[in-house]
């Protein structure tokens, strides 16, 4: 043991900054990213530097952010507006572009925000909607090759195979530790925590890729021989929903104040945004992954029986014998708050009660959803 | 006779005879009411749109708190059209007709030629909620979906899965706008079997040859599975014959807008709204819409040439554009009239009749085209655009008015967007208003708008100008 994950994450990410900051004072450039249907490895390969922005949880860039849109917006992303305009957050600031691949359309207005009132320059990426049709991969394909161009430009060099290779062979490490961790919340008795791990998944957004594998392979060796040797959760809870952003923290918080954890998640910013491995190292093997990826709530799918992300969670019920979910949803998040009635419908099958957080980042129902979180928790356990 | 049959079962009180003989000597014999044809073939009597009305509209006290002016022709045939939707989709389903949900962005053209019945649930349900005066449907939808999803949706939702409308399938086109449409069907995938077309999402100029190859393939694709459905062999004739009727539909829109931008107010704003927004989906039956449009434009040509303005329109009114969405809160159109002002045009729906269909050509091709065309999928910065183009086509207009509907993900994140757009390149003043579930927050808004119609008036008086000039 001896390695302080928490401790190695803080240290990384207050460093960040000031790390890009040099970076671009070098020349280089920075991409923000919001959706994790971004391949971060395309930009990596050309030495621009991609940085995800999904920071949350603050109701001043919130506010800050409504005067772009109106308060009936969705929390997140009126706050990714607000942070880029309140400069709150460094990341948001650091940004020469936007590539996004609009999965979310609240998002892709979003872009449209900030390329008019920030001057930020835009790369939209194309994605199939209808993920699952026959032309998907094509349509797919189209956008990253636009995205190579876009970077082609801008760095004024021609995408090199080598260097494409390479940053996939990273990316696909950190997510081979992800896999790893991931695996361990399936004993009995983990021996981590899914909030550290999260804590890492998400560090691994804004982080050097480099440096992400090796804290993980720090974090990993730290556990050596400790495996199974971990304590009993209270519930093992499946944690699914819509955008669980950085520093939105008010469930966490009440989840360890209660001395509980989720064993699992289903959310783009923890399991769905690092699973998975590219396999032929170019742009349609990176096409073919980033699509089978498990799809995010914000595509529609027709087929209740079909539906790849309901199988996942099927699966997850299982292999995790999950015995409690919690859904957590932003305000005006549709996508995801339209599918709450199905899913306990689904989970009625397994006998798997579920818990619906509908928030947004004020303080003012804190209290309510300590007491929700606390009874749920108690209903686990009885 | 089924339905004239079944209405007259259910009177109650009075005996039959002494109900048709009130009936004969009712005020509303001065209307006019005309006979309809009607997508099925058979003729929808005037005698029965006469006496369904006045049996539905004692269901319908809702209708009674505004301030509506059943006297211009057309308007009871409109209204009968929307009061009896629900009877007649179940009529329509026994004759073996398919009934497809859409959303409101989706021309219909594409299912009336697929000899299926188009429907907005959304649209129906709302109706429904003003009709009835109450809000149930919302209110029970947002239990199930979301409390804050959009009162449309959720009122659209409840009218589906509580067996109020019934759909064979869906088959949106999901794309760039009213995203929560798209949610709210794939939420009733458990009840209903559908599909999903894809309109797709920004291309940019280059790439605009492969979205419109993409659009062409899910066009077809979408007429072969609904011809599947209805059983028809669906052809390029079939699809031109439907543009040709829905383009008459659409002129008429356009007309009808045309000619509330004269010196001479023919509507009042509820009058105005109700005509172009139900009418917009021709409520399942474009023919009878066909001839009920005809009727209601040629009445208000008629009080255009003869200077008779709308009822509570008043002398000299401010006149307002109305973009985003709608108001669902129909009252607040008479609030409108009563302040002064009217509304003289609505962006949201202009989107569906702006401009013909072309009839030359490959038809499905100019379908692909035209589902790319249609402003509300564009970016906010064009939609903008495209807006002051047509402000500046107008004849009057003094203001915009920029609605948001509580829920509404996608017209939140465009108002501030358009709204400064309209503000830089007209120099016209916008108000950003958000409303909800009819009939709540409406003293409010009157604050609002009164100060807003104030600020216009009081403007256009230190520039001793007189208001809706001509641009």
């Amino acid at each position: 043991m001896g390695f302080n994950l928490e401790a190695g994450l803080q240290q990384a990410l207050a460093e960040r900054p000031q790390a890009i900051s040099r970076l671009k004072e070098a020349g280089r450039k920075v991409i923000g990213y919001f959706c994790c249907y971004v391949p971060g490895e395309i930009i990596s390969a050309f030495d621009v530097i991609p940085v995800r922005l999904f920071r949350g949880g603050s109701e001043k860039a919130t506010a800050a952010g409504y005067n772009y849109t109106t308060p009936h917006a969705c929390p997140f992303t009126a706050g990714c507006i607000g942070f880029r305009e309140s400069g709150e957050a460094p990341y948001y600031q650091l940004v020469d572009y936007l590539a996004d691949a609009p999965v979310c359309l609240q998002v892709k207005r979003m872009l449209e925000v900030w390329h008019k009132y920030f001057g930020t320059r835009l790369i939209q990426i194309e994605f199939p909607l209808k993920y699952y049709g026959e032309k998907a991969l094509d349509r797919y394909l189209l956008g990253l090759r636009s995205l190579v161009e876009e970077l082609e430009k801008i760095t004024g060099r021609p995408l090199n195979m080598e260097k494409l290779g390479f940053e996939i062979d990273i990316s696909n490490q950190v997510r081979r530790h992800f896999i790893y961790f991931y695996e361990l919340l399936k004993e009995d008795k983990p021996v981590i925590q899914w909030r550290d791990l999260n804590r890492a998944v998400k560090a691994s957004f804004l982080l050097d890729k480099q440096e992400t594998l090796s804290i993980l392979k720090e974090w990993k060796s730290s556990l050596d021989g400790a495996v199974g040797l971990g304590t009993e959760y209270r519930g093992r809870i499946l944690l699914t929903g819509g955008m669980y952003a950085y520093r939105d923290e008010k469930l966490n918080k009440i989840m360890a104040e209660l001395g509980g954890d989720f064993i699992v998640d289903e959310i783009c910013v923890g399991s769905r945004g690092v699973w998975g491995e590219i396999g032929s190292p170019d742009l349609p093997g990176i096409a073919e992954k980033y699509l089978n990826n498990v799809p995010c709530g914000s595509l529609p799918h027709p087929d209740l029986q079909t539906d790849p992300r309901i199988k996942h969670l099927r699966k997850l019920f299982e292999e995790y014998r999950v015995n409690g979910v919690i859904y957590y949803t932003l305000r005006f998040c549709d996508s995801y708050s339209f599918k709450v009635k199905e899913l306990r419908k689904i989970l009625s099958e397994y006998r798997i009660p579920l818990l619906h957080i509908h928030s947004d980042y004020s303080v003012s129902d804190q209290g309510q959803m300590r007491t929700r979180v606390e009874a749920f928790l108690e209903s686990i356990g009885s | 006779m089924r339905l004239f049959d079944r209405l007259l079962k259910t009177i109650r009180g009075p005996s039959r005879l002494s109900f048709a003989i009130s009936l004969a000597k009712s005020p509303l014999t001065m209307f006019k009411i005309k006979s309809l044809p009607s997508i099925t073939g058979r003729k929808i009597p005037a005698l029965r749109i006469f006496y369904f009305l006045t049996l539905a509209l004692k269901k319908s006290p809702g209708l009674f708190q505004f301030r509506l002016d059943p006297t211009i022709g057309g308007f009871s045939e409109l209204t009968f059209l929307l009061l009896s939707l629900d009877l007649r989709l179940d009529k329509m389903r026994k004759k073996g007709f398919r009934v497809v949900g859409k959303w409101p962005a989706n021309p219909t053209d594409i299912y009336f030629a697929a000899g299926c019945i188009a429907l907005d649930p959304f649209l129906f349900a709302y109706c429904r909620m003003i009709a009835t005066g109450e809000n149930m449907l919302a209110t029970r939808g947002r239990g199930e979906l979301a409390v804050d999803a959009c009162p449309a949706q959720a009122a659209g939702y409840t009218a589906v899965t509580q067996g109020i409308i019934t759909l064979d399938t869906f088959y949106p086109f999901i794309g760039p706008w009213c995203y929560d449409s798209q949610y709210c069907f794939e939420a009733m995938r458990y009840l209903v079997e559908g599909h999903f077309g894809e309109q797709p999402i920004d291309f940019s100029g280059k790439n605009s040859e492969e979205a419109f190859s993409y659009m062409l393939t899910e066009v077809k694709k979408c007429v072969e599975t609904l011809g599947r459905l209805s059983g028809r062999q669906v052809t390029a004739e079939h699809l031109k014959a439907e543009f040709a009727l829905e383009n008459k539909l659409r002129g008429y829109l356009r007309e009808l807008m045309d000619l509330m931008q004269r010196k001479t107010v023919p509507l009042g704003s509820l009058e105005f709204i109700m005509a172009i927004f139900i009418a917009s989906d021709w409520l399942a039956d474009p023919p009878a819409m066909e001839k009920t449009l005809s009727i209601l434009v040629d009445s208000a040509r008629k009080r255009v040439s003869r200077g008779v303005q709308g009822k509570g329109v008043s002398e000299n009114p401010i006149r307002l554009l109305i973009t985003g969405i709608a108001w669902g809160d129909l009252g607040l159109y008479n609030i409108i009239d009563d302040l002064g002002a009217v509304i003289v045009g609505s962006e949201c729906v202009q989107n569906l009749f702006y401009e013909d269909i072309s009839l030359a050509g490959d038809p499905f091709e100019v379908l692909a085209r035209r589902f790319l065309e249609v402003p509300y999928t564009l970016t906010a910065e064009a939609r903008g655009r495209w807006t002051v183009e047509n402000i500046r086509k107008m004849k009057y207009i003094d203001g915009v008015l920029f609605n948001c509907n509580f829920g509404c993900n996608y017209q939140t994140t465009e108002a501030r967007i358009v709204t400064d757009i309209i503000k830089k390149e007209t120099g016209l003043p916008c108000l950003v208003t958000n409303t909800d579930l009819p009939n709540e927050g409406r003293g409010q808004m009157r604050t609002r708008l009164e100060a807003f119609i104030e600020m216009i008036r009081s403007k256009a008086k230190c520039n001793q100008g007189t208001v809706a000039k001509c641009k």
